[in-house]
Formats: structure tokens, sequence, C-alpha cells
């Protein structure tokens, strides 16, 4: 069974990344998953008003704009979920009182938008030169009202799924120039909609995870081709 | 010490484990995770034979460092000391003392907007960053105020390639080619200034796109520059 586009129920659409767009921005990155595409730049460290500041750790700033509207609650909470994923990898501890703002524009939107964005926000961060200690990596997953599993689900896919799921990991390399990079065997963040049973949750979650290996390919090899 | 081949290292990269006793200074772009150290920030790993490991990214904003020549902008003036913005998570302080010759009663004639060029004296995290306008004898030295001229901004990565030895090929180009003189902070501010005019544009067009050239590709544009300057 073939999907739009003649793609395996796993595979993944057309990665593209790219970094340094913005010149004022401190970093930023467009990624696109297929033809979902969605901007990020990232702002910091930097002083900010006295009430936000932690004196002992950076404070994150997520702003998430959406394709078309003024932002919501929806939007709400994908800044919080962006937000955690990113405070579980920043060294926040190396620059008290900062803040480093994340702001993520969706410039086109054809289903896996939060993953879209959670991988432009990484290349954005990197990019930024903050202090991280692992990468991450987002993709979709979706269950179809017959069961089956797909993988990097377009719009007309997720409208039509019984659930939908996104799930960050983070990888790391053992040694600089690793062959691969190696991913967590548990997800960071996991955010799904609608209903499915277990099973189908795991095997989700284990196709999202050979997916984000294939991302974070591609993220390492971009990242070498930024710096060479 | 001679620079070891670079490799490009990305956040979370392992680097080395750390030896059971003994003292390790870590550099920047390194973070100690449990029993070993790994990469921080992304950018070329080089170590050095005596053991210095450390990691030289790109970026825009500058991390301070104690010892380091930045060039700021005044933003406030206090009683006692001068805010500078040096593009650093804090707006810096400059003592109105910390220039020479300078006393209570003789104090330094800045306004909001000069430029300075100072040494980072002070740069924990928790703190504003502090400046002084004086070597480390108290001397003047080049620091303080500038005049004339004009700033560009650049990465701090390219501003501390052309304060390195040997100079850049774009630079000693330009150097041989044009008269002018440059103040580099390593915070990524760049001050040319140059008694005719049309140098101080073109350097100041031409140096910040000497990061990404190759030596040929540059001494090729410089010269194609001032064969259309004749």
């Amino acid at each position: 069974m073939t999907r739009d586009g003649e793609r395996s129920p796993r595979q993944l659409r057309n990665l593209v990344c790219e970094r340094s767009l913005l010149h004022r921005a401190d970093g930023s990155a467009k990624f696109f998953l297929g033809k979902t595409c969605v901007l990020a730049c990232v702002y910091g460290p930097t002083s900010t008003v006295t009430r936000k500041e932690n004196a002992e750790q950076a404070v994150i700033e997520v702003n998430y704009r959406p394709m078309a509207g003024i932002a919501g609650t929806q939007e709400r909470q994908q800044e919080h979920l962006i937000r955690r994923t990113i405070e579980g990898v920043v060294l926040v501890a190396l620059h008290p009182r900062a803040c480093i703002s994340v702001i993520i524009q969706v410039l086109e939107d054809n289903g896996s938008a939060l993953a879209c964005a959670v991988n432009a926000a990484c290349t954005a961060l990197v990019d930024a030169a903050v202090p991280m200690h692992r990468l991450f990596a987002s993709v979709c997953c979706c269950t179809t009202q017959d069961g089956e599993l797909l993988v990097d689900p377009s719009s007309t896919e997720e409208q039509e799924a019984a659930a939908v799921l996104t799930l960050v990991y983070t990888s790391r390399r053992a040694e600089v120039e690793a062959a691969r990079p190696s991913i967590s065997s548990a997800p960071m963040m996991s955010f799904s909609s609608g209903q499915c049973t277990p099973q189908q949750y795991l095997l989700a979650a284990l196709a999202g995870r050979e997916a984000c290996q294939r991302l974070a390919d591609f993220s390492y090899l971009s990242l070498h081709k930024s710096f060479s | 010490m001679v620079a070891k081949p670079v490799r490009i290292a990305a956040p979370g990269d392992s680097v080395v484990d750390l030896p059971e006793k003994g003292e390790v200074r870590v550099g920047t772009g390194i973070h100690q995770e449990g029993n070993h150290l790994i990469t921080c920030r992304p950018g070329l790993l080089c170590t050095t034979q005596s053991g210095k490991v450390w990691v030289a990214g790109r970026q825009k904003r500058y991390i301070p460092q104690v010892g380091d020549c930045v060039l700021g902008v005044i933003t406030d003036k206090h009683s006692e000391n001068y805010g500078v913005d040096i593009n650093a998570p804090f707006v810096a302080s400059l003592p109105v003392l910390g220039f020479e010759g300078a006393t209570r009663r003789s104090r330094p004639n800045l306004q909001v907007g000069d430029l300075v060029y100072a040494r980072v004296t002070a740069a924990d995290r928790d703190v504003d960053p502090e400046l002084v306008c004086t070597d480390a004898s108290g001397k003047g030295a080049g620091f303080g105020a500038l005049a004339g001229g004009q700033a560009f901004r650049c990465t701090t990565s390219f501003a501390a390639k052309l304060m390195s030895q040997p100079q850049p090929a774009i630079l000693s180009a330009l150097g041989k080619a044009l008269q002018f003189e440059l103040a580099v902070g390593l915070n990524g501010h760049v001050w040319v200034h140059s008694p005719k005019p049309t140098t101080t544009i073109i350097v100041t067009n031409t140096l910040p796109k000497g990061e990404f050239l190759s030596d040929a590709q540059a001494e090729l544009v410089v010269k194609r520059i001032v064969s259309s300057m004749q």
C-alpha cells in the first residue's frame, strides 16, 4: 500500500536543513520535512527583565507562531513541549540570570509540524552555539483507523488518523567524528492525541526511534557540511 | 606547541575519559559529564601536544573571558562607572577610574554611543563582566575611546583569526595595498580607521568577506578592488 507521494509506511519525506540564514539572530535554521517547513531562530544568552530571571540558571523562552492566524492555546501547548525538551539538553547552569529565546515560525504545514519545529529548534540552538550536552531529533508517527502505523504523516494522513504521536529522542556520539550517532533508548518527549492500544503505542515508539536515528544521521551530516 | 589536525565536533561528542588522579583544566566548549569530558558546542576540536583540548566554534554572541581585548559601545553613564555593550549576555561595567591618568577630579569625557577598546578583568558567569581601559601596569597602551573611523560586526571566531599569527590572507593583502589602522575586539566587533574615507569603506566592506574565502580567493578579491580604485 503506497501513501501519497509513493512512500512506504516507515519512510521519511525529503529532509532539507538551512543554517545561519538570519543576520541579526544569534542562531537560525530552517528545517523541511517534505513540504512542511519551519523557521527557528535563537537569541541568547542575553539579559532579561528581573521578574523572569533565575539566579541559578538560564531561562528558556519559546515563542511558537502558526502559519496563519493568531497564536492560541494550542500554540501555548507546543511552546511548553518545546521548552521542556530544550531544557532537558541545554546546559542552563552555565548562564545564570540569562534568557535564551527560541522563536519558531511555521512557514508551511503539511503534517508533522511540531516534529519539524523541534528539529528546527535543535539546529538553531546548535547554530547559536548554545551549550548543550546532547542533540535531539523529532518525528511524528500516526496510527490509521485500520490500525496501520505510518511514520512522518502528511496533513491528510494526520487528519484521518486514529492517533497521532510526536516523539523526541536525544543523540550523542561516542567519539568526535564517529561513524554514526547513537540514539537514546527511551524518548525524551512524547506527545500523543487520539486513541491507540498500548501495543500500537510501543510499535510507534520503536518506529519513531528508527526514524530519529536517520534524522540524527542527517543532522550530523548537515553540521559537518556547515563547518567544512 | 603545534596544533594537531582539527576534527569537527558536535555537542555531546565524547572527547576523553578523565584520569583517576590529577588535575584537569577544562577548555572552552568542553563540559564534564560524570567520568568523561564531552563537547558542548559545535566547532573544530583543537588539541595541542601539551594536552590542551578546546572547541573553536563560530558564534555571534560573545561569552566574556578574562584577559580578552574587546570593543564596546557605551550605553549608560553612572557616577562610578560606564555601562558598555560588548555583545555579551550582560552589559559590562567600565569604572570611571579605569583609564590612564584618571582621578576623581579629572574624569574621562565619554558620552553614550562612544566606542571604547578595553580589556576584560572580571568575567565570572554570575556577575556582570568588568572592563578596564589600561593594560596590566596601568598604561593606556592603545585602550580607551576610539575616535573617527567605522566599526563592523563579525563572528567571534573571525575576530580571533584576525588577531592570530600568521595573519589571514585577506588582512595581509589589504594591508599591503592600503593604509589603515585596525582595532579588533574578540567580541566580534572590529574598528577600522584611515585618513582617506574611501579606504575605510573598502576595508569595512571587504574584510568581513574574508571569513569564508581561501587564501588565493582573498588575494584575488583585494587585487580586483585595488585595480578598480585606480
